[in-house]
């Protein structure tokens, strides 16, 4: 409110040039643009930097060459996206990966929430939320390490307890079937803490009269779950969907990467995975042009949805992502 | 109040400072490296001329030696680093040349370390020298990376320049196509021999077997079965067992790969020795499938998820008692063995013959190793660049060969009538914790660029692998692999590749092994149809171009 | 509701059952390690560990600490340092910024900020921020986990948002009494954002702490691991190889590779586990205004 009041200020003086006006400006708030010269330099070179280097995709970049050095293709590299017979599992993966996030982690939370917020008990419901919450901030190298140990087909409980039951042990690490439940599974270990944190605030924000109103009215307790308290957290809900949808591209690639290894990469191999490996932990040389070529069609894609979604959210909730 | 304020511009300066001291560091990098460089190119020709002649006549040097010492900067896999800092001849090595070299630790794993050379190179990081492959050699020295060393040969490195015109294949193949030589490889000891099978003789004793009744892969099947009926109480035994690759057994199925001038077939490219022709694999796949079935074969190992630590517990605590590895496994298990079982005995077993009884060739690596490049960054002064060669030199010289090979007279080896004899036991070097100097001279561990002598490197071995080695390591029993240079079209795509392809060969194979996927003839014919899809016909047409390339 | 809760309700003792049982389910998995860790190295092997440990010792943290090659102690420093000082880094540069653009004289906060936000949006992707990053000289330079995510364009929006919700007049009246800008951000601004400041340094500090990728592109040279980077040689790798972990024996106890993994996993996430009941506050409520507000 303060800060509209003072725009109008600042507006409503006579205008004079515009060098003058700069020079005064620059006199009058330097301190604040000196304080602007560290988050500039951020900006331009470590946001816009790379950016600018996307144009090796548009090169036959070498290493030892650089980009001034390195020949221009032209859309070359976009050519042999299209032929790449390994790109169509690439985008399998990497759509059923986040179809699957989707699908199946989103509705996690909001059921947790809705019953963790029929616990009346206040230390056991605030000691099970941070419980939900921990993993948030466990490392996914811990986390896969953890789930390693876990799986281990020689001495891990998973395994203990098949065998128990008179199963036969599974290797979950090296089997192509195993990656995406396993992923997702971390998944939801990981995140739905976080998700519960908002719903959870969400309905402490619904008026108490309303409850006592549907009291009066003989309402049972899933009535009121599915009557009020769920509709109260309606355009949480949405919002978090659309961001979810709008991140659909974005893979925990550090997950993937302490994940995978060659025996299930059939399941395993996504976009970004395959980019890191051609440029990073390749046997040969090193296809940096052609990794950032396919890095930049993801992209672009996930920069569309993003905005749509940022749309969406404005128009459904009154919220904007940014 | 003005402290705070000195406070806050502290540490907006600092902020501004860290910035800049990314950029400051590789401004200053090249420009540092960049000037010795010029003073060199300002007078190479006379210093050239006057130090090789000044070190010859001096004569105070060491024999074998033209250098006057110098201190230079290498990249290596840091495994090959914790070797070198414990080998004894090593440090007389640097004590009589008076060269030091500063290692750079690289990844633990020997393929990280080649990438690791690419993102050097790319950032201007490269250390004065660095073991490359030779296609990293070739493509990057032509673009100007790295000093052209056949001058540097031909002006410093007397012995170097005798050794390539004793063996004018070798100098084809470094050769790169613009006729300068820009890595040089090293002599391949691991192309003097094949993996070996070993078997726990206490475990056979027990359960009945006789080693020498294992004549053929039928045999071989019938050991198994007797052992795991024996251990069947015995919780996650498996009696054949072994770590990472799984498909060892290629040439038992003869279903390894090939390079002659008819072509090449099967995986080649950065797998020389364990590339395989899927195409041919169906025996192999049949028989593992039966292993795998009967609770013969280790099924961890099988789905790709038995680590070498994982393998070394199993053979230690008795969980398996036939394996095919590397040749000196077996006394490495007997040293730590008898920890775990006073009966423990690890012994060699002769090769074995293929379903038909054939006997077999077993496959070798190459015998110039491809992916051990000695290469000199360009921005090294001539100076550095001569002692590093130098350097290298001394190891093709007889003394230098000596000392590497045998190590010092009179303390590591004598001379006898019948030729040299060690001193040292190869067993108590071993045994020696790590970071205490050793003699060894185990040539496939990488040290530095030299020639490899057989006899030293196959005396030096525990008593009863020096035996099995001489008698089993002769020209009929192996097959050389052959050194294939590819260009960087070649490399990339290959690289790109073999990266899914070789997997999703594995894969199939193991889902038919695992009964995944049903095994009949018609699932087989799709599973090649499907990897020829997928690009097998490309490789093995880009292989051929190769080899046709370094050799036609 | 007071009514309710004093009653016997069937439905609130099953779901409070089920809940803590997912707690428990959620943090169950981080004791097992500790329980495998502590084990005798022989039932492990032999398979005889189940949910609980059997057999106890303690030395294998003693040991894996001490063990040099297995170089927990070190990449246990670097992450410690470089999670330090990248917080506060972050911190202070991310505050100054949200200072700044939270300005209303600053005409071009509205460019900037769209420019962050649109990087933040559209990913530049791994290969040319390597690309650039390199020729900055921050390969092999553990300045790389301090320097380049200096600002992390949500946090930027979470403090911006903070400080634009504080009102302006404060601003004014500092003015009035002779403030510079410095002093107004410093004596006016900072004391009263101490809550925002501990979240986005919370987030920084468990982000730094727990990153994987950029150390594993950038910090090649062994003695600038982080935690992270060690955890997945020893634990994830196939090639570790079995020199490095092998059984020793303890006082009568095995010590083996599984109780060393195991190990390495707990001192890897025990400086999270500790400070988390004291930090998460924090964390919710920068959760809140970030995702509410935006």
């Amino acid at each position: 409110m303060s800060a509209k009041k003072n725009k109008t200020a600042v507006q409503a003086v006579p205008k004079k040039p515009l060098g003058e006006r700069i020079k005064k400006d620059i006199k009058k708030n330097y301190l604040l643009y000196i304080m602007l010269i560290p988050g500039l330099l951020v900006l331009v070179l470590f946001k816009f930097g790379p950016v600018g280097a996307m144009v090796i995709a548009f090169q036959k970049f070498s290493a030892f060459k650089g980009i001034s050095g390195s020949p221009w293709v032209g859309l070359d590299q976009f050519r042999r996206i299209v032929k790449d017979p390994y790109m169509l599992k690439l985008v399998k993966n990497t759509v059923i990966l986040a179809v699957l996030s989707v699908v199946v982690v989103f509705p996690v939370p909001i059921i947790f929430s809705l019953f963790l917020n029929e616990v009346r008990n206040r230390r056991i419901r605030s000691t099970v939320q941070s419980a939900s919450f921990l993993p948030y901030f466990i490392s996914s190298a811990v986390m896969v390490s953890i789930l390693y140990t876990l799986v281990s087909p020689s001495y891990g409980l998973v395994n203990k307890i098949i065998e128990f039951f008179g199963g036969k042990s599974i290797f979950f690490m090296a089997e192509p079937g195993w990656f995406r439940p396993l992923y997702i599974i971390l998944q939801i270990w990981q995140t739905f803490g976080y998700s519960t944190v908002i719903y959870i605030a969400a309905m402490m924000a619904i008026d108490t009269e309303q409850y006592e109103a549907a009291d009066m009215d003989g309402a049972n307790r899933w009535q009121k779950m599915w009557y009020i308290t769920l509709p109260s957290i309606s355009s949480s809900v949405i919002v978090m969907l659309i961001i979810s949808i709008g991140n659909i591209f974005s893979v925990d690639l550090d997950r993937i990467l302490l994940m995978y290894n060659s025996s299930v990469y059939e399941t395993a191999d996504v976009i970004q995975s395959y980019v890191y490996r051609i440029a990073f932990d390749s046997a040969g040389f090193p296809d940096y042009s052609y990794g950032t070529a396919v890095n930049m069609l993801k992209s672009v894609i996930a920069f569309i949805l993003v905005i749509i979604a940022n749309k969406l959210a404005a128009k459904y909730s009154e919220t904007r992502l940014f | 109040m003005n402290k705070k304020k000195v406070v806050s511009l502290l540490l907006a300066t600092m902020m501004l400072g860290g910035v800049l001291a990314g950029c400051a560091t590789t401004a200053a990098a090249p420009a540092a490296s960049a000037e010795p460089a010029k003073e060199e190119a300002a007078a190479p020709a006379a210093e050239g001329e006057a130090a090789a002649p000044a070190a010859e006549a001096s004569g105070s040097g060491t024999p074998g030696y033209e250098g006057d010492g110098g201190e230079f900067s290498m990249y290596l896999r840091s495994t090959f680093i914790d070797w070198i800092n414990d080998l004894e001849w090593y440090k007389v090595a640097e004590e009589r040349t008076g060269v030091h070299v500063n290692y750079q630790r690289g990844a633990d794993e020997e393929d990280a370390t080649y990438p690791e050379i690419d993102q050097m190179v790319l950032s201007g990081t490269l250390t004065d020298c660095a073991l490359a492959k030779q296609d990293q050699a070739n493509v990057y020295g032509m673009q100007g990376a790295f000093y052209n060393l056949k001058p540097l040969i031909e002006q410093y490195a007397p012995h170097i320049q005798a050794y390539l015109a004793d063996h004018p294949d070798y100098e084809k193949l470094i050769t790169a196509e613009d006729g300068a030589i820009y890595g040089l490889l090293t002599e391949n000891a691991n192309a003097l021999k094949s993996s070996i099978w070993f078997y726990r003789a206490d475990h056979f004793e027990k359960a009945g077997v006789d080693p020498a009744s294992i004549k053929n892969v039928d045999d071989l099947t019938d050991a198994l079965r007797t052992l795991k009926e024996y251990y069947k109480d015995v919780p996650n035994y498996y009696p054949l067992n072994g770590r990472e690759e799984v498909f060892r057994f290629i040439t038992l199925f003869n279903c390894g790969n090939s390079a002659d001038d008819s072509g090449v077939k099967g995986f080649y490219y950065n797998n020389v020795e364990w590339g395989f022709d899927p195409t041919a694999a169906y025996d192999m796949v049949e028989t593992m499938k039966l292993w795998y079935d009967e609770g013969l074969i280790n099924p961890e190992w099988v789905a790709g998820a038995f680590s070498e630590g994982d393998w070394e517990g199993a053979m230690w605590e008795g969980r398996g008692s036939i394996s095919y590895d590397f040749y000196t496994r077996p006394a490495t298990f007997n040293l730590a063995g008898k920890d775990y079982d006073p009966d423990y005995n690890m012994q060699i077993l002769d090769f074995i013959a293929d379903k038909d009884g054939n006997p077999v060739r077993q496959q070798t690596p190459t015998l110039y190793n491809e992916k051990r490049a000695t290469v000199i960054n360009i921005n090294a002064s001539e100076e550095t660049a001569k002692d590093i060669i130098q350097w290298i030199d001394y190891f093709y010289s007889e003394e230098g060969q000596t000392l590497a090979n045998w190590g010092v007279e009179g303390v590591s080896y004598e001379e006898t009538p019948e030729g040299r004899k060690f001193l040292v036991s190869y067993n108590d070097e071993l045994a020696k914790p790590d970071g205490t100097m050793e003699w060894t001279f185990l040539s496939d561990r990488f040290t530095v660029c030299k020639p490899v002598e057989a006899e030293a490197f196959f005396s030096f071995n525990d008593p009863a692998v020096a035996e099995a080695s001489v008698r089993l390591f002769t020209e009929e029993n192996l097959r050389h692999g052959v050194n294939i240079i590819y260009n960087e079209e070649e490399a990339t795509e290959l690289a790109t590749l073999t990266a899914s392809l070789v997997d999703m060969s594995k894969a199939g194979m193991v889902s038919f092994i695992t009964g995944k996927t049903e095994l009949n003839e018609e699932n087989w014919q799709k599973y090649v149809d499907d990897l020829k899809a997928a690009g097998y016909d490309r490789v093995i047409e880009l292989q051929t171009e190769a080899y046709n390339n370094t050799y036609k | 509701m007071m009514k309710h809760k004093k009653k016997i309700d069937l439905f609130e003792i099953i779901n409070d059952t089920i809940l803590i049982l997912i707690a428990v389910i959620c943090v169950y998995p981080f004791l097992y390690e500790v329980f495998i860790a502590i084990s005798d190295g022989r039932y492990l092997a032999a398979g005889q560990v189940t949910f609980f440990p059997k057999g106890t010792n303690l030395e294998v943290f003693k040991y894996v600490l001490n063990n040099p090659k297995l170089n927990i102690t070190l990449g246990m420093r670097n992450s410690f340092l470089y999670t330090l000082f990248g917080t506060i880094v972050g911190v202070v540069t991310t505050y100054i910024t949200a200072y700044a653009l939270s300005r209303p004289q600053v005409k071009s906060r509205f460019l900037i900020m769209g420019l962050f936000t649109l990087t933040w949006v559209f990913e530049a992707g791994l290969i040319p921020t390597y690309i650039i990053l390199s020729k900055l000289g921050y390969v092999d330079n553990p300045l790389v986990m301090i320097i380049p995510g200096a600002i992390n364009t949500q946090y930027l929006i979470i403090c911006k948002t903070y400080l634009e919700g504080l009102p302006y007049e404060l601003e004014d009246a500092a003015m009035v009494d002779g403030a510079n800008q410095f002093q107004v951000l410093t004596n006016v601004y900072l004391p009263i954002s101490k809550s925002i400041l501990a979240t986005i340094g919370t987030f920084y500090a468990v982000g730094i702490w727990n990153q994987y990728l950029t150390p594993q592109i950038y910090l090649k040279k062994s003695e600038y691991k982080v935690i992270q980077q060690i955890l997945r040689t020893l634990v994830l790798s196939s090639s570790t190889d079995g020199e490095t972990m092998q059984t020793i024996n303890i006082n009568g106890f095995a010590l083996n590779q599984y109780n060393m993994k195991a190990a390495a996993i707990v001192i890897a996430m025990a400086p999270i586990i500790l400070v988390y009941p004291f930090v998460q506050k924090y964390f919710k409520s920068g959760i809140l205004i970030g995702s509410v507000k935006g």
